[in-house]
């Protein structure tokens, strides 16, 4: 019982979008997909759901190919980032029409939410504000009671009240009726304490994966006065750096022994530091292999 | 194919309708011709007005919701779980349905147009594209020949609908460059194939010999003129099928 991605390619002319990804997820968990713009988030998801046709790899829902497969791609929805239904449907003809096609849509929730997220009915696809347009989407995740639920920047446009009510409302979901949770968003500082394991694209490639515990505990943030911190990291793998004055500061890949030298700082790192520290990281790994290409003869 | 039966009562409803809608229309027209004809009597002795243009705009209508219902409808069900060979099977039946239902009306209005007609004693007030090839103005048509031109008309929808398919499908799949090509190539060779035959008769006299032969069999057959609709549509619709097979099913442009 999983979606299972296994090798899985996309290229958009010259830009190999995805390359060889495979991801799996597992039942009772809500997974965090992120990456930087263009990493390939959006591309991977629309693969797991059959709006585009890879390349290269598989996909998999509970055994079954989603290639023209309803009862695979019936159990997954994709709450994506924009409008799929036609400019000329209302809000509440919408709901009506997803019950048509999920006997389990809870209609009567999703009129509820509606309510509370002030989301007017009457009006149409294309009068809706960004915002509401989310909300419209997020309150189909929230009530389609599909066994995999697919969130692609979920918050877009919302404000923080609505982007509150809406993390509320998907641990209720979650506890209420366990099932595979999937997001994929830039604030990942607000889904931080949420998502239980974490995959990271860059570029098209599966950077890192893993419970989000474990990602973030495999750096740790170091500071104190550069001198000391040198010397202390001189045979570690330093991920990346910053100076301000005197001071220091580093972070380190794995984890450090203590007690640290007096004047050294160790702090936990959140998932959004672990994130950019690795983005860096990788970002000045590319630079070096640039300028190697650039010396060859 | 679980998700075919939801598919189509969420088209047939719109189908229903928009047919019902549109039949209306029509009905509306046949109404004013019969005030337009009684006032040229009383005016000016006139008797001869008729409107002829039922099926074509038919055709047309269906067409036109060729060219726009197959988008939105791969969309939705990209949306809401069902695939894409279903959801592309889920175009038909729907629009069957209401060709159908058109032409049993389109029928209906032609029957009593001919009815009243036939008291009135004036020439039909009313033709479809049926009774003008294959019957002229020989009286009512009999319950078969109603039948046979209600099934004429649904061929003929058919058509219009798998060529405003293939249309959205093509320019769905092309890129920006692909879809100005395609723009300018089409009414190039519509309009550039008959001028170079007219200019080369000889070169061409065995495809012209051809095509009449093709014209003449189409005018003293309904049959074949169906098949060669159904032809048409099946070509049409398999190419739509290999079009959107592959495509990247995205949102409109506008919408957010």
């Amino acid at each position: 019982m999983s979606i299972n991605c296994q090798a899985v390619s996309k290229r958009f002319g010259p830009t190999l979008a995805l390359d060889q990804v495979s991801l799996t997820l597992e039942p009772g968990h809500i997974y965090g997909l992120l990456g930087n713009n263009g990493a390939g988030k959006s591309t991977l998801l629309s693969i797991l759901t059959d709006r585009q046709r890879p390349d290269g790899g598989t996909v998999t829902v509970d055994g079954l190919p989603v290639r023209n497969n309803d009862a695979a791609l019936h159990k997954v929805f994709l709450v994506g980032d924009q409008n799929f239904f036609p400019d000329e449907m209302k809000v509440k003809r919408a709901l009506q029409t997803v019950s048509l096609f999920y006997p389990d849509f809870d209609l009567e929730k999703a009129m509820d939410l509606a309510k509370q997220f002030g989301l007017p009915l009457k009006k149409k696809m294309p009068q809706l504000s960004t915002g509401y347009a989310s909300i419209f989407r997020l309150i189909l995740g929230l009530c389609v009671n599909t066994p995999y639920v697919l969130f692609d920047e979920p918050v877009l446009g919302l404000d923080a009240q609505h982007r509150q009510l809406f993390y509320r409302l998907l641990v209720e979901t979650f506890m209420a009726r366990p099932c595979t949770i999937l997001v994929s968003t830039h604030l990942i500082d607000e889904v931080e304490n949420l998502i239980d394991y974490t995959y990271i694209l860059r570029e098209g490639r599966l950077l890192r994966q893993g419970p989000t515990e474990e990602l973030v505990g495999q750096a740790v943030c170091l500071s104190g006065p550069a001198g000391l911190v040198d010397e202390y990291t001189r045979d570690k793998t330093v991920l990346t750096s910053h100076s301000l004055g005197g001071l220091k500061t580093v972070t380190l890949q794995g984890t450090v022994e203590e007690p640290l030298p007096l004047g050294l700082e160790k702090s936990a790192m959140g998932l959004q530091d672990y994130f950019i520290r690795l983005q860096e990281a990788e970002d000045r790994a590319a630079a070096r292999r640039e300028e190697e290409r650039h010396d060859e003869p | 194919m679980m998700n075919l039966k939801p598919a189509m009562r969420y088209q047939a409803r719109d189908y229903v309708v928009s047919a019902l809608i549109f039949a209306g229309v029509n009905l509306l027209i046949v109404v004013a011709m019969v005030a337009g004809l009684l006032y040229f009597q009383v005016k000016t002795g006139t008797d001869s007005i008729s409107y002829n243009g039922y099926t074509l705009s038919c055709t047309i209508f269906l067409f036109i919701y060729g060219l726009i219902v197959p988008r939105q409808v791969t969309r939705l069900c990209a949306q809401l779980g069902v695939c894409r060979r279903t959801a592309f099977l889920s175009l038909f039946p729907p629009m069957i349905l209401a060709a159908f239902l058109l032409a049993l009306l389109g029928e209906g209005m032609l029957g009593v147009a001919r009815t009243v007609s036939a008291v009135h004693g004036g020439p039909p007030l009313f033709s479809d594209l049926f009774t003008l090839i294959y019957l002229g103005d020989t009286g009512s048509p009999t319950l078969v020949q109603h039948g046979l031109a209600a099934l004429f008309g649904v061929a003929y929808m058919l058509a219009g609908f798998c060529l405003g398919l293939f249309l959205t499908f093509l320019f769905w799949r092309l890129n920006k460059v692909g879809c100005i090509i395609a723009a300018l190539a089409i009414p190039v060779v519509l309009v550039g194939l008959p001028a170079l035959v007219a200019l080369f008769p000889t070169l061409f006299a065995p495809v012209i010999r051809l095509a009449v032969r093709f014209g003449r069999l189409w005018v003293t057959s309904p049959w074949w003129a169906m098949a060669f609709a159904l032809v048409l549509a099946l070509f049409f619709a398999g190419i739509s099928w290999l079009l959107i097979r592959r495509t990247n099913i995205r949102a409109g442009s506008l919408s957010k």
